[in-house]
């Protein structure tokens, strides 16, 4: 994590052979079957060569046969660094998959006054492709848009799926911030970011469960006179958002 | 399977910037398990992989799955196709979140589909928002 602790979410087996010293999982279902186990690499004793480095090193490597892939991300000219680390790994380059889809007569709520979870639901409609334009009676689906709605004549919907570091997002933002000041009056944009849903944090260090779901995720709408709204969700077990 | 199977937990804000005449207008909202409905991703698995199903038969099938096992209550259940796609025979359905665990229940119990084999594969779930991938 962003400060230097690294976080082992791990079964009952594999957190008795490494030893170290973690809490129980507030996802336990009865049994105490997970734990946690956080680890101060800022630690003095954690740098290479000390005393806990050593111990970690050594309980990984030798007491647990772990094999696992690991995503990597860089900041900008960051490839060097990392050179002489994956030289000694297979290791594959993964690209972020971009998908563009232009939308025109589009059904949109009033998205100032919609309430949020009415306004997801539409989001994640249009995300999706489902039709709102569906009568009350109507037997296959009867979603529709919330009540007032407008109808836009066109609106771009785009998707990256990727492992993007936090300076993109931000980046992605305030060029959307500028588009929206040099656009005609009543554009509005919305950014929504998913984490994954397995990931043993979320917001701030706070422990995340899947359970059947795993929500883990941001929404950013921005209006043109700087106003916004920012939807932060998650699990119900999970701690609150910030 | 999960019995609170409806949590989901949502902050809203609002902050309208550059406004000095009105006290900063900032509210936070924070819901908990408010969710209305719930998304199911499923996949209808039949032994016979040439067997076209239109979205109003899965639809009817879903209706007989959840009467098989809950009766009249469960046919009465309000369960929205949103999404199907024949040619994967997945779908994305939308659920009242108290019917959650009856409609998860009635499709997982089920065995067969006209005189074969068949499952359903509930392949992701959502409280608040339905999203077209699937993440890892």
């Amino acid at each position: 994590m962003p400060n230097g602790h690294l976080v082992l979410s791990l079964d009952k087996d594999t957190f008795e052979m490494l030893g170290f010293e973690g809490r129980p999982s507030r996802f336990n279902n009865r049994t105490c079957s997970r734990f946690v186990v956080p680890v101060d690499l800022t630690d003095s004793s954690m740098a290479p060569g000390g005393r806990g480095y050593l111990r970690l090193n050594k309980v990984l490597r030798s007491h647990l046969n772990l094999q696992m892939d690991f995503l990597i991300s860089h900041h900008p000219g960051g490839r060097a660094t990392l050179q002489p680390l994956l030289s000694r790994y297979v290791w594959s380059e993964h690209r972020p998959e971009v998908s563009r889809r232009s939308l025109s007569n589009l059904v949109c709520p009033d998205l100032q006054s919609c309430d949020p979870l009415s306004l997801l639901e539409w989001l994640g409609a249009v995300d999706a492709d489902v039709s709102c334009e569906n009568l009350s009676s109507s037997f296959l689906s009867t979603l529709i848009c919330p009540e007032p709605k407008t109808t836009l004549s066109q609106a771009l919907s785009m998707s990256v799926c990727g492992l993007l570091l936090p300076q993109d997002v931000q980046q992605l933002v305030e060029q959307l911030r500028c588009y929206l000041q040099q656009t005609q009056k009543e554009s509005w944009a919305s950014v929504t970011v998913h984490g994954f849903t397995d990931s043993p944090v979320s917001w701030g260090d706070h422990e995340h469960g899947v359970l059947t779901g795993g929500e883990n995720f941001y929404n950013l709408l921005m209006f043109q006179d700087l106003t916004y709204r920012l939807h932060l969700a998650t699990g119900a077990h999970d701690a609150c958002p910030p | 399977m999960c019995s609170q199977a409806a949590e989901n937990e949502m902050e809203s804000r609002m902050k309208p910037d550059g406004e000095k005449t009105e006290p900063p207008g900032y509210q936070r909202v924070v819901l908990k398990n408010a969710s209305p409905h719930h998304y199911l991703k499923v996949r209808l698995l039949l032994e016979d992989e040439s067997t076209r199903v239109s979205a109003v038969e899965l639809k009817r099938f879903i209706i007989s799955c959840l009467r098989g096992l809950h009766g009249e209550v469960g046919a009465a259940l309000e369960v929205d196709v949103l999404k199907y796609d024949e040619e994967t025979l997945s779908a994305l359905l939308r659920v009242h979140s108290r019917g959650l665990v009856k409609l998860w229940s009635s499709l997982t119990l089920q065995g067969s589909y006209q005189n074969q084999a068949c499952a359903f594969r509930v392949l992701q779930r959502d409280a608040a928002y339905s999203r077209s991938r699937s993440r890892s």
